[in-house]
């Protein structure tokens, strides 16, 4: 019984995964061809398009938006803030985002994360980050973050999480504004990611998007 | 009678996700031939959208781990029950209810899937938590009991509304009988001496129960203010468990209450007494 229940662990870790894999020809990477996840009930499952002819849809093929606003950002959204691709999106959803210790954020006017999202995130609007008297949600929203506001206005982020954040590509200021917002308010940069290629990125290399 | 055959039969398994290698394993095992009940599952199971089988599968095969984990557990039989297991093992089965349930499939029919994926990767070892009082694979029951399980827990959330009083009756009514002489220091053991007067009703047999549940909760016998049982021929932790509460994963609440006379949950040899946790 013994032997055999040892032999069993491995397959059923194995069987877990027999599911689904119908002679997919575009991987992820050469060692993984899907992503599939449980996010609190919630079933994921994150792919490429297997279509080879397919290309990337009309409304992220634009070029040439007007800088600005829309310009080329650089690599770093802030000192101390990560810039992770596609690869690191999907180790932080299924290392931080199912156990509850982070989040993955669509940074975006909730038109835009209405339209189609990375599977996963939740919308938090970039121009909620502001700290502004015109902006009365910035303090329930940091405080619902697990922030405490001390007493003098500063804020204690120690119980926070990681958030990582994106918006619609390179050229979009959407994510980066939040991030420098939050560094400013005191959020602790080991806890903020930037995924610097957004949706437009996301989409270039056909993984799925799903519309809330 | 069972009738069973050998199978070989070559399984191919693709590492998905963070894991991702794929190679192939030869698997030989005695498998028992479907039932009509199970061939009835597999054909709405094959009705099913491939999204949705895709889901379903999913959180079966989270399931047979979280069963697989738990067996592992008791092979290693590192004592003290680890009711984190059973927690996960039932979190996952609801999981995979609720899967069915959104694919519109009954418990049932997700129960016999399942049973079918169990009896592929176990083979004839039927893990304790699935067996019943006759010590027979039984996932319906598992699962009834796991959706039972929660269904409590979101009452109890959703009314808010606590009997108080109910619960400090039901409180003080496991709560040792006074002992003359337990005010000093003179340590009492856990265990009451068996001839000790009953101070608590044994089991009530519930008049719809099955022979093998019967024949288990007829033997439970009143030692003082525990249930005990002294095992025979046949019995396992998860049959006792099963006719006793109903619910065959609380083998290891038995196990955990037993640790002086067990040392592993899978034996259980004949004439051991054993005491009874009380009812949840």
């Amino acid at each position: 019984m013994k032997t055999l229940l040892t032999f069993v662990a491995a397959l059923a870790s194995l069987l877990s995964f027999s599911a689904g894999v119908n002679a997919q020809d575009v991987w992820i990477t050469p060692d993984t061809p899907f992503v599939e996840l449980d996010l609190n009930g919630e079933f994921i499952v994150i792919e490429r398009n297997q279509d080879n002819e397919a290309v990337i849809p009309s409304s992220f093929a634009k070029t040439s938006r007007p800088c600005p606003p829309f310009c080329v950002h650089p690599m770093s959204a802030g000192e101390g803030v990560e810039t992770v691709g596609e690869i690191e999106l999907l180790d932080f959803l299924e290392n931080s985002v199912v156990n509850g210790s982070g989040f993955l954020v669509d940074a975006r006017t909730p038109s835009f994360f209405n339209a189609g999202t990375i599977p996963g995130a939740i919308n938090l609007p970039f121009n909620l980050f502001t700290p502004s008297d015109s902006n009365p949600f910035l303090g329930p929203m940091l405080t619902q973050l697990g922030g405490n506001q001390r007493g003098d206005g500063s804020w204690d982020f120690a119980n926070a999480p990681q958030l990582l954040l994106f918006c619609n590509g390179p050229w979009c200021d959407q994510s980066p504004r939040a991030i420098r917002n939050l560094l400013a308010i005191g959020y602790p940069a080991d806890k903020l990611l930037y995924y610097r290629g957004g949706i437009q990125n996301w989409l270039m290399l056909g993984l799925t998007v799903v519309v809330p | 009678m069972r009738f069973v055959h050998k199978v070989a039969f070559l399984l191919i398994f693709i590492f998905p996700a963070s894991k991702g290698v794929a190679f192939g394993v030869v698997f030989s095992a005695e498998i028992r031939p479907a039932t009509p009940a199970l061939r009835f599952a597999q054909a709405e199971i094959d009705a099913l959208s491939e999204s949705d089988l895709r889901r379903l599968n999913f959180y079966t095969g989270r399931a047979v781990d979280a069963l697989a984990a738990l067996s592992l557990q008791d092979d290693a039989a590192d004592g003290s029950a680890n009711v984190g297991g059973m927690g996960q093992c039932r979190m996952a089965i609801q999981r995979l209810i609720d899967a069915g349930a959104r694919s519109g499939l009954s418990q049932d029919t997700v129960a016999n899937y399942f049973q079918t994926t169990v009896d592929q990767v176990f083979g004839q070892d039927t893990p304790l938590a699935l067996q019943n009082a006759a010590g027979d694979a039984d996932a319906k029951l598992l699962f009834s009991n796991v959706a039972a399980y929660f269904a409590t827990q979101q009452a109890v959330a959703e009314t808010g509304d606590i009997d108080y009083a109910a619960q400090i009756e039901s409180a003080a009514a496991e709560i040792e009988p006074l002992v003359p002489g337990a005010g000093d220091s003179t340590p009492v053991s856990r265990t009451p001496p068996p001839n000790e007067a009953p101070t608590v009703a044994g089991p009530v047999i519930p008049d719809d129960a099955d022979e093998a549940t019967r024949a288990v909760l007829e033997r439970v016998r009143v030692r003082g203010s525990d249930w005990v049982i002294t095992s025979v021929l046949g019995d396992s932790l998860s049959s006792i468990a099963a006719a006793v509460y109903g619910d065959s994963l609380r083998y290891r609440d038995i196990y955990a209450n037993n640790q002086d006379v067990l040392t592993d949950p899978n034996i259980l040899e004949i004439d051991v007494t054993l005491v009874l946790p009380k009812t949840e």
